[in-house]
C-alpha cells in the first residue's frame, strides 16, 4: 500500500513540474500526431540510413566519451574523496567551470589548444623536433569525443570525489585485514560500493554526449550528426518544423529507452553510503609519495582540463588574440569602453549583472523545486515517478523551446528564458539532490524532531547544514547551465536579454574574437569569485585532524 | 552569514529585472520589427533614437535566433501580425517571401537611389537594405600561394587549409553553395565538391565559428564576406586579412526587408522605410554591418577600399534558385557524406 | 511511583503486520519491550515519538492527549539504534541543539550541558566531532542529548545493539544508576532477554503488534501466559500432556509417555491440553528416586554451571547441573526430579 498522505503532499509540485516540463512538448506533439504524411516519413526516416547512421555514430561517440571521462576522472576523484589538501575547495569551484562557458567558446579553446596551430603541436614540435610528429586528430571522430570528454570530466572529478568521501574507510580496513590486496578491495569493496556513482555518471555523460551538438557541428565536419543536428537543421534551416518534431520524438523515445534501462539495472546495484567522515590532511612530510602522485595526477588532469582554458586566457591577452604579437590588455580596456556599448548596446556591469541575476534566479528556483521533489520522494526506492523527472535530458532542447514559445507567447522573455533553463538544469539537480537524500537517511531528521524542532527548524539545523555541499554543488551546475546556455536566450529571449553568453556570440560574430577571449576570461573570473564567496559563507564548522 | 548571502542573491536578482523592464515607458505610438540576433545594436539605436525624437514613435525590436526562426515565426503569425516590419531576410527568401505572401507592396521615395541589380522585386515588396559579397578571405601571413580561381583550391597545396560553413546550417555556406552551382552548373558542382573536400579543414556550422578558427591561426583560408578586412583595417590596423576574388566574380548576398501585410501602422512602417534608405542612414551600414550600402548615394567610408568589389555579379535567378535549391541542398549532403 | 503517565489505545495497519494494542506505563519506572525482530517494537516507540501517526487510538501523556501534536511538541526523548548524532555539529553543540530550540536561557543552557557532560563523562570530548567518537562515546552523547531538554519520557530502541559485550554493560549499568537517580521514566527496546530481565521495572512482550504480556521480570519469566511467552524468556522444558482429571489438591494430568503427574495449581484447568513447562534451574539431578531418567545428548559449559539436555526417550528435558556435571559426557545416563509445584500449565 502507498501512503495516500504522502502521495497528497508531493502532488501538486510534482503535477506543476509535470506540467512545466511537458507541456510544451505536448503541444509540438499535437501539431504532429494528426499529419498522416508525417507518418510516411516516419517510415522512410526508418528505412533510410540516416537513422542507423545517426544512431550508430551517437552511440558509439557518447560511449567513448563517458568511458573516456570516468577513466581519466578517476585518480582525480581518489585523491579528492580520500585527502584534503590546501586550495582544495577552490578546485572544486574551477570544476564547474566547462559547464558553465559558451558551447562555442570552448570549441575555440580546444582548438587553440589542441588545434593544428595549437599550443599542444607548438610543444610536440619542440620535444620532437625531428620525427614530426603531430596531433591532427582534433577535425572529426577523436576530437568530438576530446570535447566531450573535455566537458564532463571535471565533472566527474567533483561528483565522483564526493561519493568516494561518503564511503566508510572501515570498510576498505575490513578487507585488507581479511587479506584482500589493494587491487583487490578496490574492486571487491570501493567500486561495488561507488557503482551506483558511477553507472549514474557513466549515463548522464552518455546522455549529453548522445545529445551534444555545436562540438559535433563544429569538429565533425558534418560527417558526423548527432539527432539533435539533425532536428536543427530541419527546424533552423529546412524549416521543416514537423520533420524536426518527428526526429526530435524518435530521439526522446530512445532516451527513454536508455534511461529505462538504466533505472531497471541500478534497481539492484545500488547502496548506499551514508558514511561521513574527516578526510587526512595531506603534508610533504607524512605522505611524500602521495603528495607526489596528487601532483603528477594533477599536472596530468591540469594539461587536459586547463589548457585549453589557459590558452584562451593566453590568446586574450595578446594583440589581436594571436600568438607572437605582444602582450597587452586592449582586449579587456576595450570591454569597458564605448565600443563595447555600440555592439552590445548595454555596459558590461549590466550584463555581467543580468546573466548572474539569472543564473541565480534559475539556480534558485530549479534548486529549490528539485529539493522539494526529493525530500518527498526520499523514502522511496528510484522509480518510474523519477525517470519521469530525469527524462527531459532526452528532450530536443530545441524541440523543447519551440515548444515554450507555443504555449506562452505572452509571457515576458525574461520568463520564457528562465522556464527553459530551469528545464534544461533540473534534471542534473534533481538527481544530484535525489541521491544526497539517500544517504542523509531519515534518523538525524527524527532525532531533531524528537529534540523539539519544527520543520522549518529541521530545514535549518540539520538539513541545509548536512546537505549544504550537496545543495550548492547542485546549484553551482544549475547557474552554470543558465551561464552558458545560448539557445534558450537566443530563441526565447526575443533579444531583449543581453546575457555574457550572448556578448560572446555577438562579439565573435561582430569580427572581435579576442575580445569575445577577454570577456570569457572576465566571466569566468568573476563566477569562479562568486562561488568561492558562497563556498566561503556556508563553510561549517570544520575540524580537521591529524593523522 | 545566511542572510548576506541572500540579500546578495535578492540584490542582484532585483537589479538584473530592472535592467529588462527598466526601459518601459509611455509612447503612444509603436513600430514592431522582427529581425535576426547579429543584427547591429547600434543600428537599431539609431533607428530607435531618430523615431523617438522626430515622430514620438516608439519603434520595438524583436531578434531571432536565425532568419530561419524568423521566417517561421511571420509564418505562424499570419492571420494575426505582431510585426510591422522585417529586416534581414537576404535572397534566398525572397521566393518563399512571395509565395507565402508575407508582404506588402511599398515603392519607396528613394527607389530610383536602389542600385539596379540589387531589386528583387519590381513590385517591391522585399526592399533592398543592405549587401555584400560572399568570398573567400585569407591570411597573408600564412599563405604563399594566392589562388586566383576556384579551380586553384583543388589543389592538394591547400589541403587542410580551408574553412568553410555548411551550406545546410549558415547562409553564407548556401551562398557558397550557389556560387558553385552558378560557376560549374547543375552537374558540375558536385564534382567540385568532391574534389575540394580533401581541402577542407573543417565545415563548421555557421560563419562565427569558420571566421573564430581562422582568426585563431588554424588555417589560412576562410568563407566569408568581402568585407570582412575593413573591420581589422579599422580595429587592428592591419592590411594581414585579404579578401579573394576568385575568377573575378562573386555571388552577392542582398538583405531585404519588407512591411508585413495586415500591419496596423502602415504609414509608419513606410516612413521606416524611407529612413531606412535614407543616405544619413545607409552611410552608416558600411562600419557597423559590414555592408555595402543598397543606394547609390550613400557614402563609402575610405576603409572600404580594401573590401572586395566584384566585377560580374554571380547570382542566380531568384526564381531557379527557389524550385531546386533543396535538391542541391539534398544532393549536396549526399555527396559530402560520401 | 505507581502513577500512571503513559496511556496507549493503538491500532495501525501495516502490509506486514497490525498495531493493536494497549499499555500503561508509570510514572518513573524503566519498562522493557521485548519481542522478536519484526513485532512492531519499534515502530511502537515511534508511534509514541509521533513519527509514525496511529490509524485509530490515542496517546495520552500526563494526562494531556498528545495523539495529533507534531513529534517536536511531544517533549519526548528518542535514542535510535545507530545514535542519530548530528556530524556537523561536535559533542557540545549536539547535546546544546534542543535547548537552543526550547526556551532555556544562555546561563541555563550553559549550566545544563555542563552538568550533561559531567554525568555522562563526556567533559572532555566536549570540543570533539562526532565522527572522532568511538561506539560508546557516541552512545553517551546520544543519551545526553535526549536527556539535556528534560523529556516527560525517554525512548531508547536497542542503543546497545551496536556495542561490544564489556562497554554494553558498562553502559547499562550507568543508565540504571542514572535512572533511579533523576528517576525518568523509560521505554526501553529489546530483543536480548537477559537485557530486559535484568533492568526493568517491568516487561511488555510483544508479538505481532499486540501486548502479550505485562509483569515484573520475575512474574513473567515464571508465570508465561503461553509457550511463546515462555520459549522467548529463557530455556524450558515442554511437555505435551492432557488433563486427567481433577483431585482435592490439585489436578492429575497425563504425560504423553504414559506417566502421571500430580500437580497444585493455582487456576482450574478443565479443558484438555496443552503443555506443561518447566525452567532448567527448578530440575534437580536425582540418582536415588528420579522421576525421570535420561541420556545426556547436548553438555554447554558456562562458568558458573553447565547446561544440559536429556532425552528421555519421548521428550527432552532442560536442566541446569553444577560442578557435579564436570564427570559427565555425552551419552552419560541422568536420574533427575522437580516439584511438581513448579511446573506450569501453557496455552498454546
Amino acid at each position: 500500500m502507498i501512503s495516500l498522505e504522502r502521495i497528497k503532499r508531493t502532488s501538486p509540485l510534482y503535477i506543476g513540474v509535470t506540467i512545466l516540463f511537458y507541456l510544451p512538448v505536448l503541444a509540438i506533439l499535437g501539431k504532429v500526431l494528426f499529419n498522416k504524411q508525417l507518418y510516411l516519413e516516419l517510415a522512410e526516416f526508418i528505412h533510410s540510413g540516416l537513422l542507423w547512421n545517426t544512431l550508430s555514430f551517437s552511440v558509439r561517440e557518447a560511449f567513448l566519451s563517458a568511458a573516456f571521462s570516468l577513466l581519466l576522472a578517476l585518480p582525480g576523484a581518489y585523491y579528492f574523496g580520500n585527502y584534503d589538501f590546501p586550495g582544495k575547495r577552490f578546485l572544486r569551484n574551477l570544476l564547474v567551470l566547462p559547464f558553465m562557458l559558451p558551447g562555442i567558446l570552448v570549441v575555440l579553446g580546444m582548438i587553440v589548444f589542441y588545434g593544428q596551430n595549437g599550443t599542444f603541436n607548438h610543444w610536440l614540435a619542440a620535444l620532437f623536433p625531428e620525427s614530426g610528429f603531430r596531433f591532427t586528430g582534433l577535425y572529426g571522430f577523436s576530437g568530438i569525443v576530446l570535447a566531450n570528454v573535455f566537458y564532463n570530466f571535471s565533472f566527474c572529478i567533483r561528483v565522483l570525489g564526493e561519493s568516494w568521501e561518503r564511503i566508510d574507510p572501515s570498510l576498505r580496513e575490513a578487507s585488507a585485514s581479511l587479506g584482500g590486496s589493494r587491487l583487490r578491495t578496490f574492486w571487491g569493496v570501493t567500486l561495488p560500493l561507488l557503482a551506483p556513482t558511477i553507472s549514474y555518471l557513466f549515463l548522464l555523460i552518455f546522455l549529453y554526449s548522445f545529445l551534444s551538438f555545436t562540438v559535433v557541428l563544429t569538429l565533425g565536419g558534418y560527417l558526423y550528426k548527432t539527432f539533435e543536428v539533425l532536428i536543427y537543421i530541419e527546424y533552423n534551416s529546412k524549416l521543416n518544423f514537423d520533420r524536426a518534431t518527428m526526429i526530435a520524438v524518435v530521439q526522446m523515445l530512445i532516451l527513454a529507452a536508455v534511461l529505462y534501462l538504466q533505472t531497471w539495472s541500478s534497481r539492484r546495484i545500488r547502496v548506499t553510503g551514508r558514511f561521513s567522515r574527516l578526510l587526512p590532511q595531506l603534508s610533504w612530510r607524512k605522505r611524500p609519495l602521495i603528495c607526489l602522485s596528487v601532483l603528477g595526477c594533477g599536472l596530468l588532469a591540469g594539461l587536459f582540463f586547463a589548457a585549453p582554458l589557459g590558452a584562451i586566457c593566453f590568446r586574450s591577452l595578446m594583440r589581436r588574440g594571436l600568438p607572437g604579437s605582444g602582450w597587452t590588455l586592449d582586449n579587456y580596456r576595450s570591454l569597458f569602453g564605448s565600443g563595447f556599448r555600440f555592439i552590445i548596446g548595454k555596459s558590461l556591469t549590466a550584463v555581467i549583472v543580468t546573466s548572474i541575476g539569472l543564473a541565480l534566479t534559475v539556480a534558485i528556483i530549479t534548486t529549490v523545486i528539485a529539493y522539494c521533489l526529493a525530500r518527498g520522494r526520499r523514502a522511496k526506492p528510484w522509480q518510474l515517478g523519477d525517470l519521469w523527472l530525469q527524462l527531459p535530458v532526452g528532450i530536443s532542447f530545441v524541440t523543447f523551446s519551440f515548444g515554450v514559445s507555443l504555449v506562452a507567447r505572452r509571457f515576458p522573455p525574461f520568463i520564457l528564458v528562465l522556464w527553459a533553463q530551469v528545464f534544461l538544469a533540473f534534471p542534473l539537480v534533481y538527481s544530484l539532490l535525489r541521491t544526497a537524500w539517500r544517504d542523509l537517511g531519515e534518523p538525524v531528521i527524527e532525532a531533531a524532531r524528537s529534540l523539539g524542532a519544527n520543520s522549518r527548524q529541521v530545514f535549518w539545523t540539520v538539513e541545509l547544514p548536512m546537505m549544504r555541499k550537496t545543495i550548492t554543488t547542485a546549484a553551482a551546475y544549475a547557474m552554470a547551465f543558465s551561464l552558458g546556455d545560448l539557445a534558450a536566450v537566443l530563441m526565447l529571449g526575443q533579444g531583449k536579454l543581453t546575457t555574457v553568453s550572448m556578448v560572446i556570440y555577438r562579439l565573435i560574430g561582430h569580427y572581435h574574437f579576442p575580445q569575445a577571449l577577454a570577456m570569457g576570461v572576465l566571466f569566468i573570473g568573476v563566477s569562479v569569485f562568486l562561488y568561492s564567496l558562497v563556498q566561503e559563507n556556508s563553510k561549517g564548522n570544520k575540524v580537521s585532524i591529524q593523522d | 552569514m545566511r542572510s548576506k548571502i541572500m540579500t546578495i542573491m535578492l540584490g542582484s536578482l532585483f537589479f538584473s529585472l530592472m535592467f529588462q523592464f527598466g526601459a518601459a515607458d509611455g509612447a503612444s505610438r509603436k513600430l514592431t520589427v522582427y529581425t535576426y540576433s547579429s543584427f547591429p545594436v547600434s543600428l537599431a539605436d539609431t533607428i530607435k533614437d531618430h523615431f523617438a525624437k522626430t515622430e514620438q514613435i516608439k519603434v520595438e525590436f524583436r531578434s531571432f535566433s536565425d532568419t530561419g526562426p524568423l521566417f517561421n515565426q511571420l509564418i505562424q503569425e499570419k492571420q494575426k501580425p505582431q510585426a510591422d516590419l522585417v529586416i534581414g531576410l537576404d535572397n534566398n527568401y525572397f521566393n518563399k517571401a512571395i509565395e507565402k505572401d508575407i508582404f506588402q507592396a511599398y515603392k519607396p521615395k528613394a527607389a530610383s537611389k536602389i542600385r539596379p541589380e540589387l531589386v528583387f522585386d519590381p513590385q517591391y515588396r522585399m526592399i533592398p537594405f543592405d549587401y555584400g559579397y560572399v568570398v573567400f578571405n585569407y591570411d597573408r601571413e600564412r599563405l604563399d600561394r594566392v589562388p586566383k580561381s576556384h579551380r586553384d583550391l583543388l589543389d592538394p597545396y591547400y589541403k587542410g587549409k580551408i574553412i568553410i560553413e555548411n551550406p545546410l546550417t549558415s547562409s553564407p555556406g548556401q551562398v557558397f553553395l550557389l556560387t558553385t552551382v552558378a560557376l560549374y552548373g547543375e552537374k558540375g558542382y558536385l564534382d567540385y565538391w568532391r574534389q575540394l573536400k580533401p581541402n577542407l579543414l573543417a565545415i563548421t556550422p555557421g560563419w562565427d565559428e569558420a571566421y573564430g578558427i581562422y582568426t585563431a591561426g588554424e588555417a589560412p583560408i576562410v568563407l566569408s564576406y568581402g568585407t570582412s578586412p575593413v573591420y581589422h583595417l579599422l580595429y587592428d590596423k592591419t592590411e594581414r586579412y585579404q579578401a579573394l576574388v576568385l575568377d573575378e566574380t562573386a555571388y552577392a548576398q542582398i538583405e531585404g526587408m519588407g512591411i508585413v501585410k495586415g500591419s496596423a501602422n502602415l504609414k509608419e512602417a513606410q516612413q521606416l522605410v524611407d529612413y531606412l534608405l535614407s543616405p544619413d542612414f545607409q552611410s552608416l551600414i558600411p562600419e557597423s554591418q559590414f555592408m555595402y550600402p543598397a543606394t547609390s548615394d550613400a557614402k563609402l567610408p575610405a576603409s572600404f577600399r580594401i573590401a572586395a568589389q566584384a566585377k560580374r555579379i554571380l547570382n542566380l535567378p531568384s526564381d531557379q534558385v527557389a524550385a531546386k535549391i533543396d535538391r542541391w541542398l539534398a544532393d549536396w549532403e549526399k555527396a559530402i557524406n560520401r | 511511583m505507581s502513577k500512571p503517565i503513559l496511556k496507549l489505545a493503538l491500532e495501525k495497519t501495516y502490509p506486514e503486520f497490525n498495531i493493536n494494542l494497549e499499555l500503561t506505563i508509570d510514572n518513573g519506572e524503566f519498562f522493557s519491550l521485548l519481542g522478536p525482530s519484526g513485532c512492531g517494537k519499534t515502530t511502537l516507540l515511534r508511534l509514541i515519538a509521533g513519527l509514525e501517526k496511529p490509524d485509530r487510538g490515542t496517546i495520552i501523556l500526563n494526562g494531556r492527549d498528545i495523539t495529533k501534536l507534531s513529534p517536536d511538541k511531544r517533549r519526548i526523548g528518542l535514542v535510535f539504534q545507530n545514535y542519530a548524532l548530528f556530524p556537523h555539529l561536535n559533542v557540545y553543540e549536539n547535546i546544546e541543539y534542543g535547548l537552543k530550540l526550547g526556551k532555556y536561557s544562555p546561563v541555563e543552557r550553559n549550566h545544563k550541558i555542563e552538568e550533561m557532560l559531567n554525568l555522562f563523562q563526556l567533559d572532555n570530548l566536549a570540543k570533539r566531532a562526532i565522527l572522532q567518537l568511538s561506539g560508546g562515546e557516541q552512545q553517551r552523547v546520544a543519551l545526553a542529548r535526549a536527556l539535556a531538554v528534560e523529556p516527560e519520557i525517554l525512548l531508547l530502541d536497542e542503543p546497545f545493539s551496536a556495542l561490544d559485550y564489556e562497554i554494553r554493560s558498562s553502559l547499562r549499568e550507568e543508565l540504571i544508576q542514572l535512572q533511579q537517580d533523576i528517576g525518568f521514566t523509560t521505554i526501553f527496546v529489546t530483543h536480548q532477554q537477559e537485557e530486559a530481565l535484568s533492568i526493568s521495572n517491568r516487561i511488555g512482550l510483544m508479538r505481532q503488534g499486540r501486548v502479550i504480556q505485562v509483569g515484573k521480570p520475575a512474574e513473567v519469566y515464571q508465570n508465561p501466559v503461553n509457550i511463546f511467552t515462555a520459549m522467548f524468556l529463557g530455556d524450558a522444558t515442554l511437555i505435551p500432556c492432557r488433563l486427567a482429571g481433577a483431585k482435592s489438591e490439585g489436578q492429575l494430568f497425563i504425560l504423553e509417555n504414559g506417566q502421571k503427574m500430580e500437580l497444585v495449581s493455582r487456576e482450574y484447568y478443565e479443558e484438555d491440553l496443552q503443555w506443561l513447562m518447566i525452567r532448567p534451574e527448578d530440575i534437580r539431578l536425582d540418582a536415588e528416586n528420579p522421576q525421570f531418567e535420561g541420556e545426556i545428548v547436548r553438555i554447554e559449559y558456562f562458568g558458573p554451571l553447565y547446561r544440559l539436555e536429556a532425552d528421555t526417550g519421548r521428550f527432552n528435558f532442560k536442566l541446569i547441573a553444577g560442578k557435579e556435571a564436570g564427570a559427565f559426557n555425552k551419552g552419560t545416563r541422568i536420574g533427575f526430579s522437580f516439584d511438581p509445584g513448579m511446573v506450569r500449565v501453557l496455552d498454546q
